[in-house]
């Protein structure tokens, strides 16, 4: 009974800085955890939408038709996003008369450009609290170790006779708090690593989309404008 | 609503993982030792036990001395009885030597006799197996001229038959070859007729470059360049550029691409079935 309890005895010895310490990094770990499960969900889903959406686009369909379509269903995120606000702008730029196509073109880039900002950012929002959580969570552990290991020296400063016996168990609830520090840390640097990777894929995808979709606007421009 | 689901799901696996890597801790941590509070009574009970001990110790050591005489007393009478017990074996081990050297000497008498019987045998058998040989060289010899006759018998046959056969193959060859080449003309016949949608497509989009091209004088006939050109539905070409081989050189090269784009859409109407969105094919040019 006794042996099994022996790492909670240990939490429960510490001192209070140390248990602080101790709950501070439970708390980030739990979070980052959130995180990961959380990201992983969004990322897959917004890169499953982005082929569906380009399976569509470049299939060949009628482009009103899919701008109607992607107004109906609201859940559109991404690329069909990105793709609306440069159609919708096109659009209403088209009904006044005495436009230039450049300047058709760059409005509905403009707002191209501007809704792909707002899906990157959204992809990229709380990534960096993975960061932070990585690089600082093993600082905060070790901050707890040396703080326990100092008081447990303390202790021994009155006695005549020093043995290990006296130390050990403060020097090993002392380095309970950096491997927690260690484990809150290892899989939010991971996670951060691989997360930010698929965000600046799914980038570059949006961006050669909507270059590709502005080409295909300028072209539609010149036809109507000048022919 | 769903936001929130979201969330809650992803709070329960974390706090999932938690006590998943908790429970592994404490499961691992139930074989460490328990602690104890050091033990401090030993040293003073050793520090009273020097006394008594060097007592006990010199008593001990007078006993071991008087033990130790005795012993050695004995031990000088055993080795008299030894030696003397020595000194008999020794003796009647020299009796046994001289009989043996007799017996010995027997023995060898008798070998001697032996070998000398066995050389002449040995000498009446080498001379009958060289005989034996002699013979034996003979008989092969006639033995190899007789084989020697029989090869070139068969040689002969062998060179008739091979000189048939291949007038045989000739023939074979020849008639495969009339075969094989009304095979080729009519699979020629067929394929001009029946070119498929997609050769057509290709040749379509040939002839659609070409008549945007301005050759470049440098460009020569026998020209081939792998263009690789990316459109939309309904044939807009939204980029070309040169793709791989190319025997052309860079002035060629940009014309090409100039054709392209000067084209500015490739045919669709008709081709709807084989459109890609990306065309890599290969521009050829032969002389006008």
């Amino acid at each position: 009974m006794q042996s099994d309890l022996q790492i909670w005895q240990l939490m429960l010895d510490a001192s209070w800085v140390v248990k602080m310490v101790m709950i501070t990094l439970l708390i980030a770990s739990i979070w980052s955890w959130m995180i990961i499960f959380r990201k992983r969900q969004m990322l897959s889903f917004a890169e499953k939408g982005a082929v569906a959406f380009e399976e569509q686009f470049w299939s060949g369909t009628d482009l009103s038709r899919l701008y109607k379509e992607s107004i109906e269903n609201d859940t559109g995120e991404g690329l069909e996003q990105i793709f609306e606000a440069g159609f919708k702008e096109f659009a209403r730029m088209r009904k006044q008369s005495g436009m230039s196509p450049t300047v058709l073109v760059e409005a509905a880039q403009r707002a191209m450009r501007i809704a792909l900002v707002r899906e990157t950012d959204r992809l990229e929002h709380h990534l960096n609290f993975l960061a932070t959580v990585g690089s600082t969570s093993p600082y905060i552990g070790l901050f707890g170790t040396v703080w326990g290991i100092m008081t447990s020296f303390q202790q021994l400063a009155n006695v005549n006779q020093a043995t290990i016996a006296m130390v050990a168990p403060g020097i090993s609830e002392a380095l309970v708090a950096t491997a927690m520090g260690l484990f809150a840390a290892i899989p939010a640097v991971i996670a951060y690593n691989r997360y930010s990777n698929q965000v600046d894929r799914l980038e570059t995808r949006y961006d050669n989309f909507k270059e590709e979709f502005s080409s295909i606007l300028q072209r539609q421009a010149h036809i109507l404008l000048e022919g | 609503m769903h936001d929130f689901w979201a969330r809650t799901r992803a709070f329960g696996l974390a706090i999932g993982v938690h006590v998943v890597v908790a429970g592994v801790i404490v499961f691992s941590s139930m074989s460490w030792e328990p602690f104890r509070p050091p033990d401090l009574t030993g040293l003073t009970i050793e520090a009273v036990m020097v006394d008594t001990g060097a007592i006990k110790q010199r008593r001990e050591e007078a006993r071991k001395e008087a033990e130790r005489l005795a012993a050695r007393q004995t031990e000088e009478e055993r080795r008299a009885k030894d030696l003397e017990a020595r000194r008999e074996r020794e003796a009647e081990a020299e009796r046994q030597r001289q009989k043996d050297l007799a017996v010995e000497k027997r023995q060898e008498d008798l070998r001697l006799q032996r070998l000398r019987a066995k050389q002449e045998q040995d000498r009446k058998d080498r001379i009958k197996k060289q005989q034996d040989e002699l013979e034996n060289v003979r008989r092969q010899r006639e033995e190899a001229a007789r084989q020697r006759r029989i090869e070139e018998e068969r040689l002969k046959q062998l060179e008739t038959r091979r000189q048939a056969e291949a007038d045989a193959q000739r023939q074979a060859i020849a008639e495969e070859d009339m075969q094989r080449q009304l095979a080729a003309e009519q699979a020629e016949f067929k394929a001009g007729r029946l070119a498929t949608l997609g050769e057509q497509y290709y040749l379509a989009i040939q002839s659609q470059v070409t008549n945007k091209w301005f050759r470049p004088p440098t460009a020569r006939p026998g020209l081939r360049c792998r263009l690789k050109i990316v459109q939309i539905p309904g044939g807009e070409v939204i980029s070309a550029n040169i793709a791989g081989s190319c025997n052309g050189d860079e002035a060629t090269r940009r014309s090409l691409v100039a054709a392209v784009e000067r084209a500015g859409s490739l045919p669709y109407r008709g081709f709807e079935d084989v459109f890609e969105r990306e065309i890599d094919f290969i521009f050829r040019y032969d002389g006008d």
